[in-house]
């Protein structure tokens, strides 16, 4: 073998070298994305459920009924109108 | 300068020396690789990667309108890793006051962790906790979130949705009859962490989702059920009352719109309560009934064709002798027509109307009604009330059963079998849920049909006892406190003397007051039981202390169904005089 084909095959088998370690360093930096994702979405799903529970509690009727009596909008008779409509298939 | 043949044995020593060791080398490098390898990957994996529990949701529980009656929250959980704690009693002794525990209990759950690399030190911790845990910053210690119960309307239903125990098991209620449904299964993923225990990659097909939970639609209505629990938290407070329960139900179909038990309790918080609270007594608590029994008599009577509603029947004068027994009314009267015998709630009527079906008669009547079996409602508990085999009714059975004595049923099963008086006869089984659906709202089962179990007595005879029962909620009967001026209501009022504890007879002053309605009479939408138990003080009577509840919740409960009235209206009335004078 030549000198200048050692050198060839040596410099390939750099170049491989270098492109697999930044691959591999892309790969880490792509999965520590993945993971902060994974994260943001737990974050997400756990914001959402608080604002439905958040939304239940504000749907609850003697909530609605007290709101209503401090604004002075109704008493306790008139909650039938402050209802939510009726679902479709009631 | 040595011998070349002595250089030539050294070369060949050294060859020796350096072929042994590689052998050696490679023998030993075997022996990693095979015998010792399972136990070498799994230290090593125990350091390199790091399962994530992914939790599922439990499904929720909504009302009829999809109201949120229990639901699932995150809240935070502190964990620790005790291989990176690094002295036990300090670290207990920072975490301690954070977490409101004591700095033993902390330092035995790290010294003797549950798994060597993770043990839970406290759950659902108050965002104040899991601030005071993160401010501390302590090798080894962390937060993660997981999914909480959460009651957003508070006490509203607490006995029927029920409660969770801490790892979030159904312990009661609707949580526990239809946790095979409401159960989420937690799924997990596997990563490889770097040094400091970060997740870094997830280690291929290691994800496994997590399932969630189903949810279950109720026949309940939040609101009607605020409104009947509101009214009679009322009555309960205002005559000071042991207890009291009311059931709502659509006699139509038997679905249930309502189930109030007071004294309640918080499902967030169920071991601050004691267990009379939580019960579900509309299930659990069989009571004498008294007088609101005696339209089931009454309809056997009339279906045996051993009465007529005008038939006159003589009332001795308010006392009855019958052998050694000497039957009361609370009025005396001569002769009461068997309508009147309702009317008035005659007891010396009632009995004599006993005497004429005989045991045999009477008892497979009131069992056709269901009184002696479960109801079959979808709810765990349920009780099949006191009603006693046939050999074992003797001559006093005969006249004390149609004055709603010596049985009990439950709330409910008087509900049910009143339902079938007033919608033409038909018994359904009673019904909470109405269906299951998944997390984007397809149904999964529909329990929304009606179960019917039979027709129990003709259309006539319900038609001629519902005469009867309209006449009670009149001027002229017991029922007058629940006149309403917009629709047309009938009713049975009752009043039952409370068995003694631990001894035979009854506890002097107690009663249970009670009140069985439906509204509108022209065509029943709603079906109500109240029963108030040991109101304090006179008056205790079931038309003065339960029918004012019924009243107060038709009054809310009929409008906000879009039940028309049948019954022109004061001002309809007035209008219409007015009207009239005017030409």
């Amino acid at each position: 073998m030549t000198m200048p084909r050692i050198v060839g095959v040596l410099s390939a088998l750099a170049s491989i070298g270098i492109a697999v370690v930044v691959l591999r360093a892309d790969q880490a930096r792509h999965a520590r994305q993945i993971q902060k994702l994974h994260i943001e979405q737990q974050q997400m799903h756990q914001r959402i459920w608080e604002q439905e529970m958040e939304m239940a509690r504000l749907r609850s009727p003697r909530m609605i009924r007290e709101r209503a009596e401090r604004l002075g909008l109704a008493d306790g008779k008139n909650l039938p109108n402050l209802a939510p409509p009726p679902s479709v298939d009631d | 300068m040595r011998p070349a043949g002595q250089r030539v044995r050294m070369g060949q020593a050294l060859i020796v020396l350096t072929g042994v060791l590689f052998v050696a080398l490679i023998g030993r490098l075997v022996y990693i690789q095979t015998v010792l390898r399972p136990e070498l990957s799994a230290w090593s994996e125990q350091y390199q990667f790091r399962e994530i529990v992914l939790p599922g949701r439990r499904g929720a529980i909504l009302d009829r309108r999809q109201r949120v009656l229990a639901g699932s929250r995150e809240s935070p959980t502190v964990y620790a890793d005790p291989l990176l704690v690094g002295d036990h009693a300090e670290a207990a002794e920072m975490l301690a006051p954070a977490l409101n525990l004591t700095p033993g209990d902390v330092q035995k759950l790290l010294d003797k962790p549950t798994s060597p690399r993770y043990v839970v030190l406290k759950r659902h911790l108050t965002p104040m906790e899991a601030e005071a845990v993160k401010a501390l910053g302590l090798d080894g210690i962390g937060l993660q979130n997981e999914p909480a119960r959460t009651y957003p309307m508070g006490e509203l239903a607490a006995q029927v949705v029920g409660f969770v125990s801490s790892d979030g098991g159904g312990l009661d209620g609707l949580e526990l009859a239809w946790e095979r449904h409401l159960r989420a299964v937690s799924g997990k993923r596997i990563v490889h962490c770097d040094a400091g225990r970060r997740a870094v990659f997830s280690k291929p097909d290691s994800f496994i989702p997590p399932k969630n939970g189903l949810h279950i639609v109720l026949t309940i209505d939040a609101a009607i059920q605020e409104i009947v629990e509101r009214e009679l938290a009322k009555q309960v407070q205002a005559r000071q009352a042991e207890s009291g329960v009311v059931l709502l139900l659509n006699p139509q179909n038997g679905e249930v719109l309502a189930m109030a038990n007071y004294p309640s309790f918080d499902p967030s918080t169920p071991n601050l309560f004691p267990v009379e609270h939580r019960r579900n007594r509309i299930l659990t608590d069989p009571a004498e009934p008294g007088s609101i029994f005696k339209p089931f008599v009454m309809c056997a009577a009339l279906a045996e064709k051993l009465a007529r509603p005008e038939e006159i029947i003589d009332c001795e004068r308010g006392a009855f002798r019958i052998g050694k027994r000497i039957l009361h009314d609370v009025h005396s009267y001569s002769g009461l027509t068997v309508a009147q015998i309702m009317i008035k709630s005659s007891n010396i009527g009632m009995a004599k109307l006993g005497l004429r079906l005989g045991n045999e008669k009477m008892h497979s009547h009131l069992s056709d009604f269901g009184f002696g079996q479960p109801t079959g409602i979808d709810l765990h508990g349920e009780n099949h009330g006191i009603f006693m085999p046939l050999r074992r009714w003797n001559s006093y059975t005969t006249t004390s059963v149609p004055m709603g004595q010596e049985m009990a049923p439950t709330p409910l099963q008087l509900g049910v079998a009143f339902s079938a008086i007033v919608n033409g006869g038909r018994l359904y089984q009673p019904r909470v849920v109405r269906a299951v659906i998944d997390k984007y709202g397809n149904l999964v089962e529909d329990h929304s049909q009606p179960v019917f179990r039979g027709q129990v007595i003709d259309p006539e005879v319900s038609a001629d006892v519902c005469d009867m029962l309209k006449r009670v909620v009149s001027s002229e009967g017991t029922g007058r406190a629940c006149i309403m001026d917009r629709w047309e209501v009938l009713g049975k009022t009752g009043t039952a003397q409370v068995p003694a504890r631990n001894r035979r007879g009854y506890e002097p002053g107690a009663y249970l007051a009670s009140f069985m309605a439906a509204a509108p009479a022209s065509d029943p939408a709603v079906v109500a039981v109240v029963m108030i138990r040991k109101p304090k003080g006179a008056p205790y009577y079931g038309g003065t202390v339960a029918a004012p509840v019924a009243k107060a919740i038709f009054e809310q409960v009929l409008p906000y169904l879009n039940v028309p009235p049948d019954k022109p209206d004061a001002a309809s009335v007035r209008l219409a005089k007015g009207g009239a004078s005017g030409h």
